[in-house]
């Protein structure tokens, strides 16, 4: 239906090539998932497709289809997902789109009728999108795209805000609309978690290139032996390959695994993990803190108390819009505490808090002030009158070569990496990162969390939000979950998830009854004979 | 919002509340006669409270801020009178410079309260199918600034929240002059800030088809009902610019013989305060047609009916 042949692409304001001589051909009906580093080139590729969404120039080649390259035939949902609606109800937004299109009052009652029982939408319908979860807006640009009964449907990281629960939902439906009408699918995604079992055929992208397009089984046996790309395993096939088992066809289900695992079980052990022993000192403790954001509001934050001990990683999980952010705010006092009490090293909180601690927003960009990286840089150094060199900062948050682009041009996963490099130059005595893994590729979030146990190791204290429930089992000493404004008792991550039945890893969900502790492939491992 | 508010709001397309609110602001426009006024912001902030409960607070703050700093403005400036009741240097404040004054602070104060409601009510699709009607590029504009006044506000509060983690002084260790710097530094990162923010809604537009729209105007349902609100809305248009030309409700503001005038006001006063309680009236006359009637008779008498009458 469609073919990129040798096909290459500048944007405007850039002098090198976001996409290389690519050759690709995309058959009707296939559900196609597309993976790669982030500012690889993979939103550029889908843009192609709309080329009103990519100002530039083609270098080389062409894309030869029958299908007119405008929204009737390719339908485009991006990431952003508070950015990407105009009307303030959903079914404003569909009626916008219909009228746009030319559509008869009977065609827009009837296409909304559809759509909106479809994907399950009709009580969201006349509701204020101001008021919806993550998950809700979601389904809502993903209505906003059927609608049009495109042709082709161009998905750019749907998920890369949405919490476990809530990604898996919108994949499911995805694969719905892929299967029951036959509507081609190209995903651009981050991870293969949610989408691998839908997959038909998989794509990598380095450098603008496309280095490997195979049915998926095959592609994931390939990106095994692949360093580069091992990461990008989901836990379940990981650990299959890893245990060097063979005979099943990839990808696996948890069902599988447990099968697999079992038979096997003789030869294997758990991993224990090594515990950190003794208290600390604590360093910030909040008591019964509570916080709405109106008047007969619901309580955001809700008599929540705990402690953060020095030296040592919390990790706060939780669906969308159940006040991890807001308790982030409150402890590092963006916003103040209706009542309840916040201590500094057992102290009342002073005004030289803020230099104690340093935060990482979920937009990093909110933290830049400057028109380059370097800049940016050199700009903390002299705040935080520190002694490190540039180039040696450059090197250690994986930025150089980026020192004279603009912060704002930065991947998501650039922009992170500068972020952190600020906190880090600060040296504060308290990290707090809200989502910190969101956009990122798997190798960015292992170097991530490897920076993360740098710093701890060096007298750090961390205090994270995420959804990651995979980061949240492998780098963190003690885990929580926040849910309609209440936060449970920290546990280690074995102890807090093994019990868990819905809101846990993969690994753990295949394997509660044979190793109810473990949470990722490493836990798992073969007798050291 | 009141369930009354909501009922009406149901029942009437969205085009009938776009007129019910420009009504709403062209009667807080065309008075001036303080006991007119005055009424009219009674029922104005009855329906703003009814409407948007929740900031109602904060604009009351707000609205009595502008209502002090505009008679405070029209005393200095407006010097006029002869009663005075009180003189400091050149400033004489009289008793008509000050009812002057509080003519106007009312008047500011009612068409505040008026956008409050219109904010509160209006729905952006209408406006901007308007406007796209008439100016299609004015319309790009209007859902921009639309979308971008609260993200631009974001963005300020979020970077100056920001800024306090990346310094090592306290701000209030910098000095006045440092500070007003920082402050114009600000503005210029929340300026590159927008532009990514500005970008994604760009493309929203392209990616929902406005650049090849098709119509200019999207569909509106009229139900009867409409009809009849449209048609209230209508005479009391007429009959309020019809007021306004023959001078009833109105003071000669400004002068030194400043005369309130209530012969003949009640009709006004009534007509507009029910105009502006039009939700409320109406919502209130079908919740009480329901009840009483709808419910009772037009569907079966199963225990989920029953527990909704």
């Amino acid at each position: 239906m469609l073919r990129f042949q040798d096909y290459s692409f500048r944007y405007n304001n850039s002098q090198e090539l976001s996409l290389k001589h690519l050759n690709f051909t995309l058959q009707k009906g296939e559900f196609i998932t597309l993976i790669g580093a982030t500012g690889s080139g993979k939103s550029t590729f889908l843009k192609q497709l709309l080329p009103d969404l990519a100002l530039g120039k083609i270098n080389s080649g062409q894309i030869v289809t029958d299908l007119e390259k405008t929204t009737d035939n390719f339908a485009y949902v991006s990431q952003f997902v508070d950015n990407q609606m105009i009307m303030e109800t959903p079914r404003d937004e569909l009626k916008f789109i219909l009228d746009n299109q030319g559509c008869t009052p009977n065609e827009i009652q009837l296409r909304i009728t559809e759509v909106a029982s479809f994907l399950g939408i009709i009580d969201l319908l006349d509701r204020e999108v101001s008021q919806f979860s993550g998950g809700q807006k979601q389904l809502v640009n993903l209505a906003s795209a059927l609608i049009l009964k495109p042709k082709v449907l161009l998905l750019d990281e749907p998920t890369a805000q949405l919490d476990p629960v809530a990604s898996e939902k919108l994949m499911q439906m995805i694969h719905k609309v892929n299967l029951e009408f036959g509507m081609t699918v190209i995903l651009v995604e981050h991870e293969l978690e949610w989408a691998v079992h839908f997959t038909d055929r998989l794509l990598i992208m380095a450098s603008g290139t496309i280095v490997l397009d195979q049915p998926i089984s095959q592609a994931l046996r390939k990106i095994f032996d692949d360093p580069q790309y091992r990461n990008y395993l989901t836990q379940i096939d990981r650990l299959y390959l890893e245990l060097g088992i063979s005979g099943l066809k990839l990808p696996l289900n948890n069902q599988q695994l447990t099968e697999v695992i079992r038979e096997k079980q003789s030869e294997l052990q758990f991993r224990v993990r090594p515990q950190l022993e003794g208290k600390t000192k604590p360093v910030l403790t909040a008591s019964k803190l509570n916080f709405r954001y109106s008047f007969n509001g619901r309580k955001v934050v809700d008599n929540v108390s705990f402690e953060l001990n020095s030296g040592r990683s919390y990790c706060v999980v939780g669906p969308n819009g159940m006040g991890k952010t807001t308790l982030l705010k409150v402890c590092t006092q963006q916003v103040r505490q209706q009542s309840g009490k916040l201590n500094f090293a057992g102290h009342k909180l002073q005004k030289d808090f803020y230099q104690q601690m340093f935060v990482l927003p979920q937009n990093p960009a909110a933290l830049f002030m400057k028109e380059t990286v370097a800049e940016e840089l050199v700009f903390q150094i002299k705040k935080s009158h520190s002694s490190k060199e540039l180039t040696e900062i450059l090197k250690e948050f994986s930025l150089s070569g980026l020192e004279q682009k603009s912060p704002y041009d930065l991947s998501g996963g650039q922009q992170e990496f500068l972020a952190l490099a600020l906190g880090f130059i600060k040296q504060p005595q308290l990290l707090f990162l809200d989502e910190p893994t969101k956009g990122l590729d798997p190798n960015k979030r292992i170097a991530l969390g490897k920076l993360l146990q740098a710093y701890q190791k060096a007298g750090g204290t961390i205090f994270i939000n995420t959804h990651d429930l995979i980061f949240a089992a492998e780098y963190f000493d003690q885990v929580a979950m926040m849910f309609d404004g209440k936060l449970s008792d920290f546990a280690t991550p074995q102890e807090f998830f093994q019990d868990k039945f819905f809101y846990t890893t993969e690994i753990n969900k295949a394997l509660r009854e044979i190793y109810p502790q473990a949470l990722i492939w490493k836990d798992i491992q073969y007798f050291e004979s | 919002m009141n369930r009354l508010i909501v009922n009406f709001q149901q029942n009437t397309s969205s085009l009938v509340m776009f007129v019910y609110l420009i009504n709403v602001v062209l009667i807080s426009l065309l008075y001036n006669n303080p006991v007119l006024t005055i009424s009219i912001f009674l029922s104005l902030f009855i329906m703003s409270v009814l409407t948007r409960c929740e900031k109602i607070w904060s604009y009351l703050k707000f609205s009595s801020l502008i209502f002090v700093i505009t008679i405070l403005f029209n005393v200095i400036l407006n010097q006029r009178g002869s009663k005075v009741i009180l003189q400091v240097q050149f400033v004489k404040v009289t008793t008509e410079s000050l009812l002057n004054g509080t003519i106007l602070g009312i008047s500011f104060v009612n068409l505040l309260w008026s956008f409050y409601l219109y904010d509160a009510l209006v729905r952006v699709k209408v406006v901007f199918e308007l406007l796209s009607n008439l100016f299609k590029s004015i319309a790009i504009i209007f859902i921009l600034t639309i979308k971008f006044i609260p993200q631009i506000i974001q963005i300020y509060t979020e970077t100056k929240v920001m800024s306090r983690f990346r310094n090592s002084l306290m701000q209030d260790q910098f000095s006045f002059v440092k500070r007003i710097r920082q402050t114009i530094d600000l503005n210029e990162v929340i300026l590159n800030k927008s532009i990514a923010s500005f970008m994604n809604v760009s493309d929203t537009l392209t990616i929902r088809g406005y650049d090849h729209r098709h119509k200019r105007f999207g569909r509106v349902e009229f139900s009867l009902f409409d009809g009849v609100v449209i048609g209230l809305i209508l005479v009391s248009l007429i009959f309020n610019v019809f007021m306004s030309i023959l001078k009833f409700g109105k003071v000669n503001f400004g002068s030194a013989n400043l005369q309130i005038v209530t012969d003949h006001l009640w009709p006004l006063i009534i007509v507009n305060c029910l105009m502006i309680l039009l939700p409320v009236i109406i919502g209130g006359v079908n919740f009480i047609w329901w009840k009483c009637y709808g419910s009772k008779t037009t569907v079966s008498d199963t225990i989920t009916v029953k527990n909704y009458r």
